[in-house]
């Protein structure tokens, strides 16, 4: 009982008990007088069960209303403001942030290209090539770009070593020095210096020097892609191809349109004649080819035939075109077709290329006919120091007696034919030192080994083959203790000028005009022309059976590019594979050994027996097998460990044999950027003939439907009214002009800091590649062509994804007959959507559109829920899985040096497994990154830009000049890379702008136009140019 | 409840056996009470609930490690990739959320329904989606790449003034199931009130008084405590039923919101509540039907309550099958090739078999429920729910997976394969459930212990209380 209760009032109770209407029955006496506590505790325990609906609608409402208002309103508040101090004094000469950029030259197989290099403050970022020489054009390679990372490469030599001790260059020179001198009385005899080709005019110079001094030394020259065949048919020339000129080309198993950065001016030269608007005068490219390669699938016509039969054509063809020569038919080729090559060579200003790797008949022949015809080609001097066959030169090294071995870059003990035995000689030298960028085989082999400083660190000269002579600028200091090839020279030489100095002084040109030279990427020199000359067409090679190529790796090239990240990853134009070269064999083989990719087989060729796995290339030629060499290497770097198979070991002396190919056990499994290879009779690429164009201009699919896309907000109208001022990105690629070449992918890597995620990553489909090259095979059946058809709706059985793709089997005989077979190629970047289906799906905003048409991803606000990426059509985003830029990947699945925990030790597939050396690694690489572009880290997605760093860098140099941006003055870094101009970029709100222009064009289309995505990257169809004498086949 | 009365003989089915108010309490409470005077033929905890027990706790083990793993690694230890942003994480995120359903149906819809049988099988529903809302929430929340940035998903206020974009799916998902795992846990929470307070009479222990005590909120059973109580729960009844609706609808927004082909399609909200539904009910019988026999609760949880849900399983499995009848169909029929090719590679790609499972386990096998006899066998009961346990996780994959891995462009086609770390992770948000769901049994009364009171009264007066 609560005490401070009122005691109860009797006298109320018998009042109310003796009233008429008082209750008979009570619980309680608290009840009979009602009192107060009494009501309060009867509506406590029966409370009106109305309560609740009693409150109002309206009052619930504004209760929920005001508490909505006060949460939003927390969110409201004014930003603090603060201020940001720059420098008071700027770093006198390194203005920060900006680029500066630096002519220079690359040597590549000796030879050089030009090139432009990004700095900001000191550091090198990123080449291209210098568009105001001859020989690039602007347009650069995959190559080219790579030298970057091969730049920084941690793996590099840093020191100069003795016998496995680190030791000093003054030690080397001292004892070399010692080592020379005693060499005098002899003349040098025993000496032998290995180089590659070398073109540098002032390297050439100081290594006659060398050579005079010691008569009896011998210079010999090496490397695996060289010009042996063609110096064996025409000597010491160099053909120099204006295909700016030609109407017509052939192509005998010549790749002229990538591979090399030599092929780049070729390329811009040769799509400079592809515009569809020349109508007839538009270039026709024919191919014949063993091994597919982005020339054959550009071409308007490609036979495909085994190696040994290239000849076989050439004959034919060099007899119809009134070279004398007895020419036999071969069942792949018609003579309507030889007839119509020929006509065509005769009558189009027509010009034959060759492969380098072909036999010095076919070399003989193809000049041979370049001469009775007229070809657009000239030929001049070589103009390298000493010109000599490469093998021969070698040979005659392992014939030889050395006991002092120099060897000058080049890796000869990985490169050299497996019937060469260099290794034995160059360990059974008394004296020997290896000077190059990376250890590798060969100087594992030599007692000395020296830092190589990389091109970019050191100073010289070099020609272009077409004979222009570039100065080598360094853009940097050694980042190691490195010299150069010609610092090591003039070493020897006891000379103790500067490299500097000595290559300044080779030219005797007035300051200015050396400056000037030195400026814009190349001093004034002229080639030598030789007018005639007379081919020898030596003795055919003989070859039965299943024959195998050896041809360079498309992304690694000789092995030199083993060691770099970049190019182990990057899918080789036309397998997709990565990490490994496989061995290439064509669907008819496949089936008729049964065969599938992956599987192992047993290759012997020259008495060797190379195990490796096999891929089947749809269009690669019947009974015959490609094999890259470049894979495999052994020793030399952490990335190149386990990727690929050795096939030079397989080789004799010529670049085709017969080889056998067994079964073996087991599989191997490849990782390919892409799975499936017909477009199932989509409309993804369009493509016609020239000839077409007239009737179908927008080389529409046969069954498309034209689409009205409503819609009740115009995005773009809204953008540009509301935007008046503002410039509305936009790009067109147009397929015309795309070989396939993946410079543009490289060139984005490069400019974008984008990772490289290793083997097991790609085979998930996780490369990071902002840009990719789709690549489809299709059935040309006369001049028409239509989609292969897989038996993509067959595959009931569960296939497991590394072994086979799930893409369904090939059920199309068409595609059996490897001549049968066409390519295209498509890159496809970010699309930019107007309506993009990525940017309302995203629970955070961090995927938004500006207002100028780009679809910007927010790094820092990703969650990553890859919402995105699935919504997206193009599937062009990319994710991190795991945190690829600090080479995260390989902890769990490769690495077995776990010594320094997680940033350090953990090393992706880029930087290889062992010997890590952590951090100091991993700041190095990091000096490779562009500091304009923000580098993402784990469960980020990312995806292309557009180079938003680049519009902004115009954006912010247009606004310091009080003047809209102009047109071509944004360049993405794939457009910049591109030898074929096959990418335009620029404003779509001006219709004066190139981009404009192109999208007003007929062939002008949209990937995936029913979606209703409304892309701003578009596409521009591809028109073939086929001879209409040919359009019932071959 | 006059409507019970009028339907005498469906309330007696309700409760078997001789019970009263006591024995009701004891046989119910004496599971967690641990107390054999309650009632002489309780089996107790035995040696099945130690041995799944134990099972479910090193799975749930399983999943410590797994999340660890995942955390430091990141997302790429799992099998998603570039096609298939999505895999197993969303799989199971949506199977876990479907599988909740039931609970609420259960609770909220048969309650304001009026449909007293629900009174046996809520509680033990109602924990089931609770935690099967947890094991859900692990998913979106850990299939982030970055989950400790994963609260941007929330509208907070915030030094930049970023609100999350609410046109997307995924931030509707987040209001969905938080506000679904909200109403849910309150709406357990109250319905529990009252027993705890018995148990909080009855219990020996000081610390089972004091947590009890402390559970029980300080009822007393007054009629305001009631009335309140009652009160609450219609409320919340009301507030839950456009969540079995709206909740599924929203998850299946995901896909329908989308452009791609095998998600972009009207179908999907009905169908997914449907399924929701179906699974959920499935994924009940799987657990209730070894419970009733171990713990002796025959009595509460009759055959006519399984045939009931049996037969609620078969209509809302008719109605998924009907879904995928319609996906095939409309897809033939709209006569877009994207539609049209993605039908094709369901019925024939690499992973068709999942395909058929699906429509094996999720379409053909439930059709035994036709049968009254069938719904009678517990066996074949349970084996009919395992399938559709079974079946729904591939409808799943058949929609996520499958659509991504061969979209618009072929060259970006890819294989889906998930791996070590995804199926840890699966079977051990299984461990966690089943972990959660033995601990409730044990510690918290799985039947409503007033409510099944309250049957006994409504069918007590003229036969006593017994069948």
């Amino acid at each position: 009982m609560d005490k401070t209760r009122p005691r109860i009032d009797w006298d109320a109770v018998r009042e109310k008990l003796k009233s008429e209407g008082g209750p008979t029955y009570w619980r309680s006496l608290d009840e009979v007088v009602e009192t107060a506590e009494f009501k309060t505790w009867v509506e406590d325990e029966f409370p009106d069960r109305l309560s609740i609906p009693d409150i109002d609608r309206r009052t619930v409402l504004k209760f929920m209303g005001a508490s909505a208002a006060l949460a939003g309103l927390a969110g409201c508040r004014n930003l603090p403001q603060t201020k940001l101090v720059p420098y008071v004094n700027d770093p006198e000469g390194r203005p920060i942030g900006v680029r500066v950029q630096y002519a220079s030259i690359m040597p590549f197989g000796g030879y050089g290209f030009p090139v432009l290099i990004d700095t900001i403050e000191g550091r090198p970022v990123k080449i291209d090539g210098n568009p105001d020489h001859p020989w690039s054009k602007g347009g650069s390679d995959i190559f080219a770009q790579a030298e970057m990372l091969n730049l920084y490469d941690p793996d590099r030599l840093r020191n100069p070593v003795n016998e496995g001790l680190i030791s000093t260059w003054d030690a080397f020179f001292k004892q070399w020095r010692g080592i020379f001198a005693a060499k005098k009385s002899s003349q040098g005899a025993g000496v032998a210096m290995i180089t590659e080709t070398v073109a540098s005019p002032c390297l050439v110079s100081k290594m006659e020097k060398l050579m005079a001094a010691y008569p009896q030394a011998k210079w010999f020259q090496y490397e695996p892609v060289n010009s042996d065949g063609e110096m064996a048919a025409i000597g010491n020339l160099m053909p120099i191809y204006d295909f700016a000129q030609a109407g017509t080309v052939l192509s005998l198993d010549g790749d002229f349109l990538s591979g090399s950065p030599h092929h780049v001016s070729y390329a811009a030269d040769f799509a400079s004649r592809r515009d569809p608007a020349l109508a007839d005068a538009m270039c026709r490219l024919y191919a014949v080819e063993s091994a597919p390669s982005p020339t054959g699938a550009f071409a308007d016509h490609r036979i495909s035939v085994k190696p040994s039969q290239v000849v076989a054509v050439a004959r034919l063809i060099a007899s119809a075109c009134g070279v004398s020569v007895t020419a036999a038919s071969i069942p792949e080729v018609s003579v309507s077709w030889v007839r119509a090559v020929a006509d065509d060579l005769k009558s189009r200003k027509g010009a034959v290329f060759v492969g380098a790797h072909q036999s010095q008949e076919v070399h003989a022949l193809a000049h041979e006919i370049n001469l009775a015809i007229g070809a657009p080609v000239k030929y001049v001097a070589r103009s390298e120091g000493r010109p000599t066959p490469k093998l021969a030169s070698l040979k005659e090294f392992v014939a030889g007696s050395f006991d002092t071995v120099i060897v000058l870059g080049g890796n000869v003990a990985y490169s050299a034919p497996g019937n060469v035995k260099v290794a034995d000689r160059l360990l059974g030298a008394k004296n020997s030192v290896y000077l190059g960028l990376f250890e590798n085989e060969t100087s594992r082999l030599c007692k000395w080994q020296l830092p190589e400083a990389h091109w970019l660190e050191a100073w010289g000269d070099n020609r272009t083959p077409d004979g222009t002579i570039s100065i080598q600028q360094p853009v940097i200091e050694p980042l190691f203790s490195g010299k150069s090839q010609l610092e090591v020279v003039l070493g020897l030489l006891g000379d103790t000028t500067s490299a500097r100095e000595v290559t300044r002084k080779s030219y005797s040109v007035s300051d200015a005009v050396w400056n000037d030279g030195l400026k814009r990427g190349w001093m004034n020199s002229s080639p030598r022309l030789i007018p005639s000359f007379t081919a020898s067409r030596g003795s055919a090679v003989a070859v039965s059976g299943i024959e195998a190529i050896f041809l360079p790796d498309p992304t690694l090239f000789d092995g030199r590019y083993s060691n770099n990240g970049w190019m182990q990853e990057l899918p080789k134009p036309l397998t997709k594979l990565t990490w490994d070269n496989a061995v290439l064999i064509g669907p008819k083989l496949a089936a008729d050994q049964k065969l599938s990719d992956e599987d192992m087989v047993k290759v012997t060729a020259n008495g060797v027996t190379v195990e490796a796995p096999v891929f089947v290339q749809v269009g690669h030629a019947n009974d015959s097998v490609t094999l890259h060499f470049g894979g495999g290497r052994t020793f030399g770097g952490r990335v190149l460990q386990n990727c690929g198979f050795d096939f030079m070991k397989l080789r004799g002396d010529d670049s085709f044999c017969t080889v056998t190919i067994e079964t073996s056990k087991g599989v191997y499994p490849l990782a390919t950027a892409q799975v499936h290879h017909s477009m199932e009779g989509r409309d993804i690429v369009r493509e016609g003939t020239v000839a077409a164009l007239s009737t179908n201009p927008k080389l529409l699919p046969e069954e498309h439907e034209e689409l009205e896309i409503e819609t009740l907000y115009n995005y773009t109208e809204v953008l540009a009214k509301e935007n008046p001022d503002l410039p509305q990105w936009g790009m067109t690629i147009d397929l015309n002009y795309c070989t396939g070449c993946n410079a543009c992918v490289t060139a984005c890597q490069s400019e974008n800091n984008i990772a490289t995620v290793g083997k097991a990553e790609v085979s998930r489909g996780r490369e990071l590649h902002w840009l990719r090259i789709d690549r489809y095979y299709k059935v040309a059946k006369g001049n028409e062509r239509h989609d292969i058809q897989t038996g993509v709706g067959e595959a009931w059985k569960f296939e497991s994804p590394m072994h086979n793709t799930g893409s369904g089997p090939i059920r199309d005989a068409d595609a059996l007959e490897p001549s049968n077979v066409a390519t295209v190629f498509q890159p496809v970047p970010c699309m930019h959507c107007e309506l993009a289906p990525c940017e309302p799906v995203c629970p955070v905003a961090a995927t938004t559109h500006s207002h100028e048409g780009l679809n910007q991803m927010v790094y820092n606000r990703c969650v990553g829920t890859r919402y995105c990426s699935n919504n997206c059509p193009y599937k062009v985003r990319r994710f991190n899985y795991y945190n690829y830029q600090h080479g995260q990947v390989d902890f769990g699945f490769k690495n077995n040096d776990k010594r320094k925990g997680d940033d350090q030790a953990v090393i992706g597939k880029r930087y290889g497994n062992a010997n890590f050396r952590g951090e100091e690694d991993i700041q190095l690489l990091r000096m490779i990154n562009n500091p304009d572009v923000t580098v993402r880290s784990r469960g980020v997605m990312e995806k292309c830009t557009y180079c938003v760093q680049r519009i902004n860098a115009a954006r912010i140099k247009s606004k310091k000049e009080r003047r809209p941006i102009k047109d071509g003055e944004v360049v993405t870094a794939c457009q910049q890379a591109c030898p074929t101009k096959a990418i335009t970029f620029g404003d779509t709100a001006n219709p004066q702008s190139a981009v404009s222009k192109k999208k007003k064009e007929e062939r002008n289309y949209s990937l995936l136009e029913h979606v209703g995505t409304k892309p701003r990257t578009t596409y521009l169809g591809r028109v073939r140019n086929p001879n209409p004498s040919l359009e019932g086949g071959k | 409840m006059s409507d019970l009365l009028d339907n005498r003989p469906k309330v007696d089915l309700l409760i078997e056996g001789e019970h009263n108010y006591d024995t009701i309490t004891a046989t119910i409470g004496g599971v967690v009470l641990d107390q054999e005077q309650y009632h002489p033929t309780n089996k107790r905890v035995g040696k099945n609930w130690i041995l799944l027990g134990l099972l479910f706790f090193s799975l749930l083990n399983v999943m410590m490690v797994a999340v660890g793993w995942l955390l430091y690694q990141g997302i790429g230890v799992w099998g998603n990739n570039q096609p298939s942003g999505w895999g197993f994480d969303i799989i199971n995120f949506v199977w876990w959320i479907g599988i909740g359903h039931a609970g609420t149906l259960i609770s909220a819809v048969l309650l304001l329904m009026r449909q007293k049988w629900r009174m046996s099988i809520n509680r033990f529903a109602e924990a089931m989606t609770i935690f099967a809302v947890m094991c859900a929430g692990l998913f979106p929340l850990l299939h982030t790449g970055r989950p400790w940035n994963a609260y941007w998903l929330f509208p907070y206020p915030n030094w930049m003034a970023l609100w999350p974009n609410f046109r997307s799916p995924l931030v509707w998902d987040v209001f969905a199931v938080s506000t679904y795992m909200t109403v849910s846990i309150l709406f357990w929470g109250i319905g529990l009130v009252p027993d705890f307070a018995s148990l909080r009479d009855r219990t020996k222990s000081k610390i089972g008084k004091f947590l009890y005590g402390f559970a029980s909120l300080g009822w007393r059973g007054s009629t305001k405590h009631w009335m309140r109580y009652e009160q609450a729960y219609y409320i919340l009844g009301g507030l839950s039923t456009p969540l079995v609706l709206s909740v599924h609808s929203i998850v299946s927004f995901d896909f329908a919101v989308s452009i791609l082909p095998g998600w972009h399609t009207t179908l999907f909200p009905p169908y997914f509540v449907a399924g929701a539904v179906f699974a959920g009910f499935a994924m009940v019988l799987t657990f209730l039907i070894p419970m009733r026999s171990w713990f002796n609760l025959k009595d509460f949880v009759t055959m006519k309550h399984i045939d009931w849900m049996c037969k609620i399983m078969l209509a809302t499995g008719l109605i998924v099958f009907y879904g995928y009848l319609a996906e095939v169909f409309f897809s033939f029929y709209s006569g877009n090739a994207g539609e049209i090719a993605m039908m094709k590679n369901r019925l024939f790609g690499p992973y068709a078999w999942a395909y058929f499972t699906l429509i094996l386990t999720n379409g053909l096998i439930p059709q035994m429920l036709w049968k009254q006899k069938n719904r009678q066998n517990l066996k074949l009961v349970m084996f009919i729910s395992c399938s559709i346990s079974i079946g729904m996780w591939f409808e799943r994959f058949v929609i996520i997976p499958m659509s991504l891995h061969r979209d618009f462009l072929p060259s970006s086609w890819g294989m889906y394969v998930p791996t070590l770390w995804d199926i840890s992770m699966f079977l051990g948000t299984i461990g966690m459930f089943g972990f959660l769901m033995f601990l409730f049994i044990r510690f918290v009364p799985m039947i409503s212990i007033f409510e099944i009171r309250e049957l006994l009264h409504v069918s007590k007066p003229k036969k006593g209380g017994h069948a």
